[in-house]
């Protein structure tokens, strides 16, 4: 029975919009609405979507690098929204983050050694052998020893994600959101990086939530996966399901969409109509409704919930793909 | 046997100072037929967008064309004097970018932007080039394009500045598009209209199109033959069939073995050993050697020419000497 | 066996500069000329312990027993512009250090925590900067008198407004750097943010500004000399040596234009290291 690592109940980050001389808030950017969901220990979550959908900001709302405008973050049971002060800066400890890009996320002024030994001197861990606890972070995501005293841009973009990746594990971790880690690498890095990212995990018995708009990177290090749209996650179920038995129509439309490395695959593509909405500024009712094939007028002035349809594979729609397990039979 | 309509012969580029040139790009050659549409693929450090500013003529110093012809409709491009280049940039040969946000002059609008480029090539004035904008939009399909010619490019989402700049590159119907890595900024989702769209737009004006991109995925989509670039040579050309079936160049290989395939579960992706070696590097031999999985040490001794093998497939690798098609 | 090492070590490094030279005429140029005027702030009065009068070779012109002439009372030009430099350089140099050391917190609150202490700092800042310095120097003189320190004070209290401006642009240009968020996500305290990350990415930029507010600095305070509310006579000032020399400008130019001279080549002085700094760091980002 998998044991709960993280849960997000109904949260929610809504950035006001401030306008004006006097900067009133005229509206808010619904970045995340409504969201739940659950990592268990030892898994990697993927969450996928487009611009928009909000993942990067659960991601950071899920490590309190953003303050939650509603809901509840809870982390090993505990609910961190009691948590303050130095309590609160010691859950960075468990909790870490990876970012996407590998030129902005180190300081360029700071050697490796001072990157890597930044953590470990914010947390009071300064003392005791920091050269050693440097070279076996070093060690860790394979990058020699002999580095300690370059400054970030003497390395490649992978290597400097190796650092940072790095720079995560120095306080050993149990939960790191991984925000387009990989995004901004080449084919050959990342596969480097996410084979790198895939043997700490079972080396440290890490937990990931690995936000990304790459399915193909998603799908391959990922337990689960997590379709989010406009601020709301609309289907969760394991990878090989999601991808071979997607049930919400946005999604069967976004695995449609990526194109193939396989010229003889003639896919039936789904083309959606209309841009990705702005979330400062989303349709009523289900999100995906004007860009849907399916909708109906419930869907216009209702949100749907995410339900479970056998399997752990949960949708949010009113009228999803009929499953090929025992669920609701839905006509059109 | 289409016509050709770009011939290029053992170019090479390199940037620097006096004393100090470094090659980014050496000995391409390869040619696009009419109508055809081709991929130019590699990773960064490829020298594929070098190469693709090249045929557009955008290579500003302190970089420099050092050898090798551009034939274009048999005119040679690395002779054209400035002008001439600027009267065959949109008319004949057009360019489409990564980021439209910044390919797009922000403080005028899109209409005054369309009407520039007709105004220049075509010598429209103001209300016939409004008037052709708003064709040329409908055909890229934008929606509302009497509204749209009058905003500004901030207003408009990525999709919609992506077919701006395809309505303004199209606009002079040129007979070579070069497309640089036109979907990477865009959303997976946009990302399928706008290769739909292209896909049509070049058939139906039987234009030729250069797809500049690292994404395999948009190659196996768009193109009909592809060239893989590493370290600023050619490695493999080859119908695209050919080349995700059965590819020869080891490099090939292990780009496509690297891609992490929805629906496949290995414990651990292929990965390529090693680096890409810098252009300033000095190596005698194949730039891909110390990353090889099948080094002779011949590989290290002198860089491979193109061996033509298979007919219509070239690779330039020395396992292939003599038309061997394996390596 | 160390010895060698260290001296080829040295040697190096000295070859490195001068090999860097070329590309570097400006920065070059006017760390030169800096270097010579602070010889001459330490040295000056060192060399000229006192400037005799002697009334019977007034205001003659450029010679060589006086090679730039000498003034209404028969002193030696050269001995006086040489002595007066010093005190337009510390204060100049000074003024602004200690402007740096009172603008750097208000610079770093306003620019990192923004909202309502940017505020509050700004406005304060952007009152004063409606005055140009000059003016603001003149009523700022008043209160803390004409002596050199009070000079240095007010050196500082006219540049510091332009500094704490700079100092919040730079540092609202490094709040918004992912490192500052991952310094965040790793749990670092806030002054370990302010002092190492964000601080040590200032300096270089920071230093240019120096320079640039420390070339008006020398105007400013020159010009204060040239109005009389500088340091007062005996004591020699560019700036007052350039007033007296008005009086006799149609007999003996070379009375103003010797100091003029030497003010306009600090100014000089540092703005080329300025523009140098610049050109530095500019090239270094573009890598």
């Amino acid at each position: 029975m998998p044991e709960a690592l993280l849960q997000l109940e109904n949260i929610k980050k809504y950035f006001p919009i401030k306008k004006g001389l006097l900067r009133r808030t005229v509206g808010y950017v619904k970045a995340v609405d409504d969201v739940t969901l659950t990592v268990y220990r030892g898994e990697t979550l993927g969450v996928v979507g487009e611009s928009g959908s909000g993942k990067s900001t659960l991601g950071r709302t899920a490590i309190r690098l953003l303050e939650a405008t509603g809901g509840k973050v809870l982390f090993d049971g505990e609910d961190l929204s009691r948590l303050t002060g130095e309590n609160r800066r010691s859950l960075k400890r468990d909790m870490q983050i990876i970012f996407q890009d590998p030129y902005g996320s180190l300081n360029p002024r700071f050697r490796v050694r001072e990157i890597l030994a930044e953590p470990l001197i914010a947390h009071g861990e300064a003392d005791g052998d920091m050269a050693g606890r440097i070279g076996a972070l070093l060690d860790d995501v394979g990058l020699s020893r002999d580095y300690v005293n370059r400054f970030p841009h003497e390395f490649s973009g992978g290597q400097r994600q190796r650092i940072s990746i790095a720079r995560a594990l120095a306080l050993r971790p149990r939960f790191i959101v991984c925000d387009e880690a990989v995004s901004a690498l080449d084919v050959s890095t990342q596969s480097q990086v996410l084979n790198l990212l895939k043997e700490l995990q079972q080396k440290y018995g890490l937990t990931y939530l690995f936000i990304s708009h790459n399915i193909g990177v998603v799908n391959f290090i990922s337990h689960r996966v997590a379709v989010m749209y406009l601020g709301r996650i609309v289907e969760v179920a394991e990878a090989d399901e999601i991808y071979h038995n997607p049930l919400h129509p946005y999604t069967k439309a976004l695995f449609s969409a990526i194109p193939e490395p396989d010229p003889l695959l003639k896919k039936q593509r789904i083309i959606l109509p209309g841009d990705v909405p702005s979330p400062a500024n989303p349709p009523g009712g289900c999100g995906f409704h004007p860009r849907c094939d399916r909708c109906r007028d419930c869907c216009k002035r209702e949100i749907p919930c995410l339900e479970e349809q056998g399997n752990g594979h949960l949708v949010s729609c009113f009228y999803p793909e009929t499953t090929s397990h025992e669920g609701k039979d839905v006509t059109i | 046997m289409t016509k050709q309509i770009l011939q290029i012969d053992g170019l090479s580029v390199s940037f620097g100072q006096m004393g100090e040139r470094t090659t980014v790009v050496k000995d391409v050659s390869f040619s696009v037929g009419e109508g055809e549409i081709i991929g130019l693929v590699g990773e960064s450090g490829s020298g594929k967008s070098v190469t693709a500013k090249a045929v557009m003529g955008m290579i500003k110093k302190p970089g420099a064309i050092d050898s090798g012809s551009i034939l274009f409709r048999d005119r040679e491009l690395t002779k054209l004097p400035p002008g001439e280049y600027r009267k065959l940039r949109c008319r004949e040969i057009s360019m489409i970018f990564q980021e439209p946000m910044t390919a797009l002059n922000p403080v005028y609008t899109i209409g005054e932007q369309f009407a520039e480029t007709v105004h220049t090539h075509l010598g429209y004035q103001k209300k016939q080039a409004l008037e052709y904008g708003v064709q040329m939009l409908a055909k890229v399909g934008i929606s509302m394009p009497e509204t749209r010619l009058r905003q500004y490019p901030h207003e408009l989402s990525g999709g919609m500045r992506q077919r701006m700049m395809i309505a303004i590159a199209l606009s002079c119907s040129p007979s070579l598009l070069i497309a640089d890595e036109p979907t990477t900024a865009l959303d997976v989702t946009i990302q399928a209209q706008i290769l739909e769209l292209m896909k049509d737009l070049c058939h139906q004006n039987d234009m030729s199109t250069i797809v500049v991109t690292h994404d395999m995925g948009v190659v196996a989509e768009m193109c009909t033959r592809v060239m893989v670039m590493y370290a600023g040579r050619i490695v493999e050309i080859s119908p695209v069939e050919e080349l995700f079936a059965d590819p020869i160049h080891p490099y090939t290989g292990a780009l496509l073995r690297s891609i992490p395939r929805i629906g496949e579960h290995p414990e651990l992706l292929y990965t390529i050993p090693g680096s890409i070696m810098t252009p300033g590097q000095r190596h005698a031999g194949c730039r891909f050697s110390p990353r090889c999985d099948w080094r002779l040490p011949r590989c290290d001794e002198a860089e491979p020419p193109i061996f033509a093998v298979d007919g219509e497939r070239q690779v330039r690798c020395w396992r292939c000497e003599g038309g061997a098609a394996h390596a | 066996m160390k010895l060698k090492t260290d001296l080829r070590q040295k040697r190096g490094f000295a070859h490195g500069l001068i090999r860097h030279l070329p590309g570097h005429a400006g920065l070059t140029a006017g760390c030169i000329i800096l270097l010579f005027y602070a010889i001459l702030s330490i040295a000056g009065p060192m060399i000229y312990p006192r400037i005799p009068e002697n009334l019977s070779n007034v205001l003659k012109s450029p010679s060589a027993a006086n090679w730039f002439g000498t003034d209404e009372l028969g002193r030696d030009l050269l001995a006086r512009v040489f002595t007066g430099v010093r005190i337009d350089f510390f204060i100049a140099v000074g003024g602004v250090g200690l402007a740096y050391f009172v603008a750097l917190p208000f610079g770093l609150f306003a620019g990192y925590f923004g909202g309502k202490v940017d505020r509050a700092i700004s406005v304060v800042a952007e009152s004063m900067l409606t005055f140009p310095s000059t003016v603001l120097a003149i009523f700022i003189v008043t209160i803390f008198g004409s002596s050199v320190w009070g000079l240095l004070l007010t050196i500082t209290v006219t540049q510091s407004p332009q500094l704490v401006r700079y100092i919040r642009g730079f540092v609202i240009q490094i709040r918004n750097m992912e490192y500052i968020e991952a310094a965040n996500a790793v749990g670092s305290r806030l002054s370990f943010i302010l002092l190492r990350h964000v601080l040590r990415n200032t300096v270089g930029n920071t230093a240019v500004v120096l320079s640039l507010l420390a070339s008006e600095a020398v105007l400013v305070a020159s010009a204060l000399g040239f109005l009389g509310l500088g340091v007062q006579p005996p004591t020699p000032e560019l700036g007052t040596i350039l007033s007296r020399g008005r009086t006799y400008f149609t007999i003996a130019p070379h009375l103003m234009i010797f100091p003029g001279l030497f003010i306009a080549l600090l100014i000089l002085g540092f703005n080329l290291v300025g523009d140098g700094l610049r050109d530095k760091i500019d090239s270094k980002r573009t890598r």
